[in-house]
């Protein structure tokens, strides 16, 4: 039954999912073919001027031990009433603008303008996984609002690498076609709430783009989140990036309390190995002490280096 | 595992200044609500019209930023088969 939800769907007419018989649950990072590369810093975290990472999410690994106790689903919490309020920005707000967003890996962040079937605009974020597509969330690319003009695939999306305002260090190219899973498009189902663009130029070529695997829950536990994209609080087209240990795992969802807004819903989700960046969940929905992603299982894996090919 | 299988509530609304004229190209984003909520932003049209949709019946913080930095927030209530509407003065 899950593995029909993670079924991979397409607005093009006719599509073959091909997935490859052997693979490494991770593919790698490519850093582009020019320009300057950031390197991240060696606790999991990018290098940011003016980023500080809170006193309180400082805990070393070593100090970590894992919960012997049967604890309840943090989303199981959010769900159930009474519900505090939710909010995608918790306690104050530490994100950062990117500035230097020509650069790797903050270019392979993309700021999309969504058209929807009716006319209706939305803003998002999107990733590269490769040289011709990018990863965002399902509900950037397929709208599920039964009975409404806008339901259903989206008409186009403009993608604007490392967008910096006004400015498109990488020009702009616009997408008519898309991928998501019918655990979204046809069960509307939150758990599988992700997809992806398909370009028809080469341009993550040149702007590289991010790993992405599927890891144990006891290894995301410890590892540190990083997200970047373009929310809709900000001033237009600007990218913000903020980062936090990783809360909490389900088998289909990731938790932390990394602050996001509006206009983020497709970010990536990454951490960064020994210098190299790899998707973990691709960012989707504000909750209520934390924001939460579809996790990169197996079958989203799959899912995704089919699409990339 | 928390599985959806319930029905959209939309919220729709307008962006419009002072003198009650709409404003287009505001970004309009959910803020706080009962629910997790999709993490993504509408821009008011010509007429400063927008549509959000959410899950969970409840009340849900509205805000809007416009291009030249003015903010604008309200509190909704979504649930039923009807639009929740909300106006966003900036």
């Amino acid at each position: 039954m899950t593995r029909d939800q993670h079924t991979s769907v397409s607005n093009q007419p006719e599509e073959q999912v091909a997935l490859a018989a052997e693979q490494a649950l991770f593919q790698p990072p490519s850093e582009g073919v020019e320009g300057t590369a950031a390197q991240a810093g060696s606790n999991g975290l990018e290098q940011v001027e003016g980023y500080v990472r809170p006193e309180y999410d400082r805990m070393s690994t070593e100090l970590w031990t894992p919960p012997t106790a049967e604890l309840p689903d943090i989303g199981v919490a959010s769900f159930g009433p009474p519900r505090p309020a939710a909010e995608t920005v918790h306690g104050p707000d530490d994100r950062v603008q990117i500035t230097n967003t020509a650069d790797y890996p903050w270019r392979v962040h993309a700021s999309l303008l969504i058209t929807a079937a009716n006319g209706d605009r939305y803003i998002g974020t999107a990733w590269f996984i490769g040289p011709h597509t990018l990863v965002t969330a399902g509900h950037v690319v397929f709208i599920n609002h039964p009975g409404h003009p806008d339901h259903g695939w989206v008409q186009s999306i403009q993608v604007m690498p490392g967008r910096n305002g006004p400015s498109l260090p990488f020009g702009s190219v616009t997408s008519t076609n898309f991928r998501s899973v019918r655990g979204w498009t046809v069960s509307g189902d939150e758990n599988y709430d992700y997809g992806a663009i398909i370009i028809p130029t080469e341009l993550g070529a040149t702007t590289g783009w991010f790993g992405f695997g599927a890891w144990p829950d006891a290894d995301l536990l410890k590892t540190t989140g990083n997200i970047s994209g373009y929310p809709g609080d900000k001033p237009p087209g600007t990218q913000w990036y903020d980062a936090r240990g990783i809360s909490s795992v389900n088998p289909l969802k990731v938790y932390y309390d990394i602050d996001t807004a509006g206009g983020q819903s497709g970010s990536a989700v990454y951490r960064v190995i020994n210098g190299s960046r790899y998707g973990i969940a691709v960012h989707a929905y504000g909750g209520a002490t934390v924001n939460s992603g579809t996790r990169i299982t197996q079958p989203v894996y799959d899912n995704l280096v089919a699409w990339k090919a | 595992m928390p599985h959806s299988d319930r029905s959209t509530h939309l919220i729709t609304g307008i962006v419009e200044d002072a003198t009650g004229r709409p404003v287009p190209d505001a970004s309009v984003y959910l803020t706080a609500g009962p629910e997790p909520y999709p993490d993504i932003a509408a821009l008011s049209a010509a007429d400063g019209s927008f549509t959000l949709s959410v899950r969970g019946a409840g009340a849900y913080t509205v805000q809007c930023r416009t291009p030249d930095d003015r903010i604008g927030e309200a509190t909704v209530t979504a649930g039923g088969d009807s639009p929740a509407r909300v106006r966003l003065r900036v």
